[in-house]
């Protein structure tokens, strides 16, 4: 489908490419594939190159299922890092938001989605099997896993898939929690929507 | 509480309309497709941030404002006085990407959520087709009741949200049962999900209707001059108090006004999960959700008789007048304010008597806008207090 006729096809081509991105339609494509014309030879070459590197050199952690470059990844390579406790997250990028708390020094597994039927995707399409799995060899060679902390978001669909890995859970000897919901820091309670305050009140803390 | 100062930007067939309103009796007199309906359209659209009339917002964007641009857009904007003050609300919708509306709600000039405009404004909207109602498909009376409940409690437009959300995945995953084998946890979890959200919706159609019940029947006594007796009567889908007659034709003679004795949300729910497991195999093979809310029914009788299969169209049409006026006097009692009253064609279908009726209750409203195409329909009388309004292609002017 190009959006004109009279452009070279190598324009086209690289137009109907950034419409296959999510949020790109045609309009900022065109402008894109312009801007990207206009500028320096250097600019479109690292971004080749940036592009093809990140499928040729990226691949899935065969432990967590984290996006890395070298397998296992960083984080379940670590010794210093608490093995027996497993965050569990929707996608990479939420692997990315907790280290940046700096808090958190156990490892990761990331699912690569949430439960959906609507879109399609059910428990095999994520990888609730090999997290089961994970938690059962870690038990077989005396490094069990002690706590499972289940960090999909607070969505309809996390919640439905936090409450499937729970049920998957449970004939297994380790504690599955939940992150805690409430109040956003630097938020005003004054701003806060009822559900939101609701539950900081459900989940309030003894000091 | 009334609308003061409406103020809408391609809106229908508006391309600017800067409008005061005053207290009292408003009447909107055009000839059709002028503009009038969309008036009050608009006023319905600030108060729930949804058009009546169409499943798809988008469409209440004014036609040729596409020409003018690509992403066209419109604003809605009213000035409320309430008893607690004078608010401001602010709707703008924007056409964007893939044909996307983006809906963006301001009160009082700070951005809010769509749930924040419940109880902002409060209307009751009369429309010709109303007597569907009654003699409609269930899904109309459900819809009412949704809009009604909408307007004037958060909790259930959380509840019908999460109900939605949920049914529409555990439908999908209804219909993957038929391709391959389901994990009992899959279908589980949206359970779990389903049927406390079930239960509140159920529970709190069951009180609005007993409401909406005992504030129509002296209405409706009194518009068919005392020789009729109407009873509404809510009919959940799943009825911990009567689980084998579920699906069963209505019978005279069960009230069902007041929640059975003794029961509580946790009975509610125990009988909606007994319910979802009874009829499970029954889901699988027709890949749908067969138990829940969605299912409810509402029925109208007058005089031991179902006006929706045996009523006359005067009875249908009578029937829900006093629905609608209960509805009037069931969201004064919840809210402590006047809603603001919109009958758009409304008086020219009723008998002068049913007409004195209305208009004389009607009289009591902070604000009441009425359409029409004839003013000699209206006794000169009560043409005297009224704000006279002439609508004519998009623009109004004072008649």
């Amino acid at each position: 489908m190009s959006p004109n006729p009279t452009l070279p096809p190598s324009v086209t081509r690289l137009i109907d490419a950034l419409t296959q991105l999510p949020g790109i339609g045609p309009k900022s494509a065109s402008r894109l594939a312009f801007f990207l014309l206009r500028s320096p030879a250097e600019t479109s070459l690292a971004l080749a190159e940036a592009l093809r590197d990140l499928k040729a050199r990226t691949r899935l952690c065969s432990v967590c299922f984290n996006i890395t470059e070298d397998d296992p990844c960083a984080i379940c390579a670590d010794p210093s890092r608490d093995h027996g406790l497993i965050c569990v997250v929707e996608e990479p990028l939420d692997v990315a938001a907790i280290e940046r708390s700096r808090v958190y020094r156990g490892v990761y597994h990331v699912l690569h989605g949430v439960i959906s039927p609507i879109n399609g995707i059910g428990p095999d399409d994520l990888r609730i099997e090999e997290l089961v799995g994970r938690i059962r060899r870690a038990a077989e060679v005396g490094q069990p896993v002690r706590e499972v902390i289940l960090a999909t978001n607070p969505t309809v669909e996390g919640e439905m898939t936090a409450s499937f890995i729970q049920r998957k859970l449970a004939g297994l000897e380790v504690s599955v929690t939940r992150l805690a919901r409430g109040l956003p820091a630097g938020g005003d309670l004054e701003y806060a929507d009822e559900v939101t305050l609701s539950r900081a009140l459900e989940g309030r803390q003894r000091l | 509480m009334r609308v003061r100062h409406l103020s809408l930007t391609n809106f229908r067939l508006y391309a600017r309309l800067e409008l005061h309103l005053p207290r009292g009796l408003v009447i909107v007199q055009g000839d059709n497709a002028q503009g009038k309906t969309s008036l009050l359209e608009a006023i319905y659209f600030l108060a729930t941030a949804h058009s009546p009339h169409t499943r798809a917002d988008r469409q209440v964007i004014r036609w040729g404002a596409e020409e003018e641009s690509p992403y066209p857009y419109a604003v809605l904007r009213a000035r409320i006085e309430r008893n607690d003050g004078l608010r401001l609300i602010e709707i703008a919708l924007q056409r964007g990407d893939s044909n996307r509306l983006r809906k963006e709600i301001r009160i009082d000039h700070v951005e809010r959520r769509g749930i924040d405009l419940v109880g902002q404004l409060n209307v009751v909207l009369f429309l010709p087709g109303d007597v569907e109602l009654v003699s409609g498909a269930p899904a109309l009376r459900r819809d009412f009741l949704d809009a009604a409940l909408s307007q004037v409690d958060a909790d259930y437009v959380r509840a019908l949200d999460r109900y939605a959300r949920a049914l529409a995945q555990r439908n999908a995953l209804l219909k993957q049962a038929q391709e391959r084998r389901l994990d009992p946890d899959e279908l589980a979890i949206w359970d779990d999900q389903l049927v406390p959200a079930g239960v509140e919706i159920a529970v709190r159609r069951r009180r609005a209707v007993a409401d909406l019940a005992r504030l129509a029947a002296p209405i409706h006594r009194e518009l068919s001059d005392g020789s009729e007796y109407l009873r509404i009567i809510y009919q959940p889908n799943f009825d911990p108090a009567r689980p084998s007659t579920l699906n069963a034709p209505y019978q005279v003679g069960i009230d069902d006004s007041q929640p059975p004795a003794g029961i509580d949300q946790r009975d509610l729910q125990t009988a909606f999960r007994r319910a979802l497991d009874e009829r499970r195999r029954e889901e699988v093979a027709r890949g749908m959700t067969l138990v829940g809310p969605h299912r409810d029914e509402v029925r109208f009788i007058a005089n031991g008789m179902d006006l929706g299969d045996f009523g006359s169209r005067g009875q249908q049409r009578t029937a829900v007048l006093a629905l609608k006026l209960a509805q009037v006097a069931w969201m004064r009692e919840r809210t402590h304010e006047e809603p603001v009253l919109l009958l758009d064609e409304v008086l020219a279908e009723l008998d002068p008597h049913r007409r004195r009726c209305l208009l004389q209750r009607i009289g009591s409203a902070h604000q009441t806008i009425v359409t029409t195409t004839d003013i000699q329909r209206f006794d000169r009388d009560f043409v005297r207090h009224a704000e006279m309004l002439r609508v004519h292609a998009g623009v109004v002017f004072p008649l």
